[in-house]
């Protein structure tokens, strides 16, 4: 059965089966987690590596090329921590290291973001390495396998690097299945090390300095192992399947098999897109759609991906960068694409489109991967298009954008002639039906929701659903307001990692959140949502009069869950909130669900079950007898009017803008 | 902090309370024939680091070890890995200018790393990080600084020529005051090298070193003894060897000798070591060198055109004279105890 955890959690396995044997690391979010792991394990004794407590991500990257020299090696960083090591990242490259990072993508500023984008990845793309990207946990797991596999490989032997998106990849909880051991060793034998250093009848001198000539040829000879690792990550994939029935390959195809529209991406985002493509398929009007969720980035398998494009027919390709090339005529990813389209297709190939999106932690969402097939359709019928990337939800492309008003007059004067002749079409953009159930849980930092949160969903998972859950992430400090989210899949033919936003189920864990005017609760609940509040002192009716409820069908209900943690002895409430989340949405049974957390409950386990089961049974959406007398709280008309100024909208003054000096 | 003692002894000492045994004199092994760096090293004619290297190399070769040389980018590396490597027998890693303690760290973690796992012995192997000064003082202090810290077992030798010499004799944070360097230049208004320099002993000290040592390849037994006890003592060691550089410090090529020696008798450069007891954290200083006659620094200044400018300068000649003597000061107890007055003014000529 697969276990629940994290994306840096599941990295943390992808090491721990593949037997690594160095691990320094120098911790940076949204990758922290995977250190963390790996040294709970090395002191556990669970774990047999030796840890270096680096005192920088140079450091750690210069430890990982030092050891992985003489046994396998590997670390984890995001963000300027990548950038920091890229300084001797290319040593690696160079010297034929195959040490192994793990990259939780983030965005690499100024100004300064810890949300996740391609920034980093991309500022590596010419250091030599190898570089994979995942798209979930299982796959960020699966591929770390298989990177040792490949960079070991005699006709490679270089490092490489597994990227999943910071935060929607990196901290999503969901189910993992973990290979056995022994079979991870009959696929990874331990590594040779060709040229050891610790091999006395033998000495090598590793990074010497070469001139012209030989400089140019171990140049080439890199280069020729960095091509090698195309073909040999199909062979590791391949094998990789026969083993553990997962297959992985360049890329995946998901849709038509002969699609006129095509959009392509790196990773993560491809949740969203996979959701809106199978909305799309077979629509009437609508042509072939597919989405191609490249995996190997770096050697990039332009041959077989011009390919599969000229198999599919495809006539427009729109590409998802999910970050920059400063100066450079298209960002990276588009650029690779039209590069091997030109190169294997010529003139016969699809016209491509570029489109920035997903930046510092934007979400690009399904409805946003209709517009881009549109965009793909509106091309694909010789309409003009913009040879400059488009972008994703600012008021600069009406094509991602409602009205054409709120695009700038300036760049309405450059491109209005041609965005005139694009079209929003109604059978893109239906709405897409929700097709799982939600669960929002508004919490206070320390309350203990994601324990809950990551409890349910494994319980979930244990009932032969397919769940995920997303924590609010930023920078939160202890008492903030935060969010956690579930996603209940029941198709299980399919995987869904992406959210609708439509509640079925919303958990205040705290009832002073009811007058926080930056938190509309109600927001996104469904039709029929329940919503769920832990209260010792307000009635069901106190509850709908503060947030207006009116006529909306909506089940209130509450649970003295702060009474039932005090009664028990308990610190958090979080063990009573998920025995009520029980009590109101019953998809995820409760008593098999018992002897899940009779297995998983945090200490002490006796009480914890006890204050489940309590929640469970103290739930309820009548009025009855309070504990405490009901709150006096009054909040004035301004207060709860009141919102925090918000300058997010303002940009800096730009080329766009007219600005005005003095 | 760390309690200090002195040893009152002054010369070189093979012995250590952190060892067993003292470690042999160099004539002690017999007739070895052991190699530092091969022939076909790029070297400058009189360069004092290559000296330095070849006798870090032969002593650590003496005791039976085999050699992981973890090495920062420089002249120590350039010179002697062009096309080819003159390194011999020894297992040489070379990654970055910033790095070599953190790839010396790396290099000792593979070390555990075989040795859990049985392939190798981990006392059969000395992990060694050399490195210049601009490789310790300045970009590589915060990986040399972490990686004493994390007190992992392993030798790291800077190779001190007091200014960056590989890349054209900018100054370092060990330029001495005063000195002429590219980026220091002698000026009619900033008159050379306006800062003190630093001591990366004093800093490995207070990071947790547990034994320190200065040393200068003109006294090679005291060196190679030093090299010796650094690689038999458990944890951080850090050496630094006086780095004759003719190019740097526009000297004539043939005065190796008289510059080492004009060094030692101004206290220019003085010859100690310090060793760590860590469960009281007690610190027992040797002086392994004292002058029998104190020369004034101006006789130091004499046979490097890079003081040239700081010689016409009186206040100048002074004020590094007066450097000399605040760090000469801390070894006032040792000095009376031997019977040596410490004070410039009485002894010098």
């Amino acid at each position: 059965m697969a276990t629940v955890l994290a994306g840096n959690g599941a990295a943390a396995w992808g090491f721990r089966l593949s037997r690594v044997q160095c691990y320094p690391y120098y911790p940076i979010t949204p990758s922290t987690a995977c250190s963390e792991q790996i040294s709970r394990w090395v002191h556990d004794g669970a774990m047999e590596a030796v840890t270096i407590n680096a005192e920088s991500e140079h450091s750690a990257a210069s430890q990982i090329i030092a050891a992985g020299k003489s046994v396998r090696a590997g670390t984890a960083t995001s963000s300027k921590g990548l950038l920091y090591m890229i300084e001797v990242l290319e040593n690696a490259a160079g010297g034929g290291v195959p040490c192994g990072l793990f990259l939780g993508n983030r965005a690499t500023g100024a100004p300064i973001n810890i949300w996740a984008d391609n920034s980093d990845a991309y500022a590596m793309r010419d250091s030599g390495v190898i570089q994979i990207f995942a798209a979930d946990g299982q796959e960020t797991l699966d591929s770390i396998i298989q990177g040792y596999r490949i960079a070991e490989n005699l006709r490679v032997r270089l490092p490489f690097a597994v990227n999943l998106r910071g935060f929607t990849g990196t901290h999503a909880y969901e189910g993992v299945e973990i290979p056995r051991p022994e079979e991870v060793n009959r696929y990874l034998p331990p590594f040779v090390s060709l040229h050891p250093l610790f091999a006395p009848e033998k000495p090598v001198t590793y990074g010497a300095m070469l001139s012209a000539y030989p400089y140019r040829r171990h140049k080439r000879n890199q280069m020729a192992a960095l091509s090698n690792a195309c073909e040999i990550t199909l062979k590791a994939g391949q094998e990789f399947a026969e083993k553990f029935g997962r297959s992985y390959g360049h890329f995946e195809w998901i849709g038509d098999k002969k699609a006129d529209l095509v959009v392509a991406l790196l990773g993560e985002s491809a949740s969203a897109g996979e959701v809106a493509t199978r909305h799309l398929q077979g629509k009437k009007g609508i042509p072939g759609v597919a989405l191609l969720k490249i995996r190997l980035f770096s050697p990039f398998p332009a041959k077989e991906i011009a390919q599969a494009l000229h198999r599919a027919g495809t006539k427009a390709l729109v590409v998802l960068d999910e970050g920059l090339h400063h100066g450079g005529v298209l960002p990276p990813l588009a650029q690779r694409l039209t590069t091997a389209i030109q190169l294997y297709l010529g003139g016969k190939g699809p016209k491509v489109a570029s489109v920035i999106g997903g930046l510092g932690g934007s979400e690009v969402r399904q409805e946003h991967f209709q517009l881009m097939f549109n965009l793909a359709d509106n091309i694909a019928e010789g309409n003009p298009y913009r040879p400059e990337p488009y972008w994703l939800d600012i008021e600069e492309d009406p094509i991602f954008v409602e009205r054409e008003n709120q695009v700038s007059p300036k760049l309405w004067r450059k491109w209005g002639e041609v965005w005139k002749k694009q079209q929003r079409k109604e059978k893109f953009c239906s709405p897409i039906p929700p097709d799982t159930n939600e669960i929002r849980i508004y919490s206070r930092a320390g309350q203990g929701a994601i324990t809950s949160a990551v409890g349910f969903t494994g319980a979930g998972i244990q009932n032969g659903y397919q769940l995920l859950t997303v924590p609010a992430f930023g920078s939160e400090r202890r008492g903030a307001i935060i969010t956690t989210d579930t996603l209940l899949n029941f198709h299980n033919e399919r995987r869904i990692r992406s959210f609708m936003r439509a509640w079925d189920v919303v958990i205040l864990y705290d009832d002073t959140i009811l007058y926080s005017p930056e938190h509309q609760v109600l927001d996104g609940l469904k039709e029929g949502g329940a919503l769920l509040v832990n209260t010792s002192h307000l009635s069901v009716k106190k509850i709908r009069e503060i947030l207006n409820v009116g006529q909306k069908k909506v089940r209130v209900l509450t649970v003295p869950a702060e009474a039932v943690s005090e009664r028990l002895g308990l610190k958090h409430i979080n063990m009573a909130m998920l025995g009520a989340l029980h009590k109101v949405y019953d998809k995820v049974p409760f008593e098999p669900a018992q002897g899940y957390y009779e297995k998983n409950v945090p200490r002490p386990r006796e009480k914890s079950l006890e204050a489940i089961r309590l929640g469970f049974s103290e739930t309820s959406d009548r009025e009855i007898q309070r504990t405490r007398k009901e709150s006096r709280l009054t909040v004035s008309q301004e207060f709860r009017d009141w919102r925090p100024e918000d300058h997010s909208q303002e940009s800096w003054p730009s080329a766009l803008e007219e600005v005005q000096l003095g | 902090m760390y309690k200090v003692l002195f040893n009152r002894h002054i010369g070189p000492n093979p012995d250590s309370f952190l060892l067993p045994e003292p470690v042999l004199d160099v004539g002690d092994y017999g007739a070895i024939s052991t190699k530092g760096l091969t022939s076909g090293h790029q070297g400058c004619t009189g360069c004092g680091m290559v000296t330095g290297t070849n006798q870090l190399l032969r002593a650590l070769k003496l005791t039976g070890k085999h050699v992981v040389a973890s090495i920062g980018t420089g002249c120590n590396e350039v010179i002697t890995t062009q096309n080819t490597s003159c390194w011999g027998d020894v297992s040489v890693d070379h990654n970055n200018f910033p790095n070599t303690a953190a790839t010396l760290s790396g290099n000792i973690a593979a070390l555990k790393a075989l040795a859990q796992a049985g392939a190798v012995s981990p006392k059969s192997t000395v992990n060694v990080g050399i490195a210049g000064d601009g490789g310790s003082y300045d970009i590589g202090l915060q990986a040399l600084l972490a990686w004493i810290a994390r007190g992992e077992d392993g030798v790291y030798v800077c190779l001190n020529n007091q200014a960056y010499m590989n890349t054209g004799i900018q100054g370092s944070g060990a330029t001495p005051y005063g000195t002429n360097t590219s980026t220091t230049p002698f000026g009619k208004v900033i008159r050379g090298n306006q800062r003190t320099q630093q001591y990366i002993l004093d800093l490995a000290l207070a990071a947790g070193a547990s034994y320190v040592a200065a040393a200068c390849p003109l006294l090679h037994r005291d060196l190679m003894i030093k090299a010796q006890k650094a690689a038999a003592i458990e944890g951080p060691c850090v050496l630094e060897f006086y780095s004759v550089c003719p190019e740097g410090w526009k000297s004539d090529t043939d005065v190796f000798h008289e510059i080492t020696e004009l060094a030692l008798e101004t206290r220019s450069w003085i010859l100690y070591e310090a060793e760590r007891e860590r469960s009281s954290n007690t610190v027992l200083f040797t002086l392994n060198y004292a002058p029998k006659k104190y020369l004034a620094i101006s006789e130091y200044l004499k046979l490097q055109e890079r003081f040239s400018g700081m010689r016409d300068f009186p206040e100048m000649v002074e004020r590094a004279q007066e450097i000399i003597e605040a760090r000469w000061f801390f070894w006032k107890p040792v000095l009376e105890a031997n019977g040596i007055e410490w004070k410039e003014e009485a002894r010098a000529s």
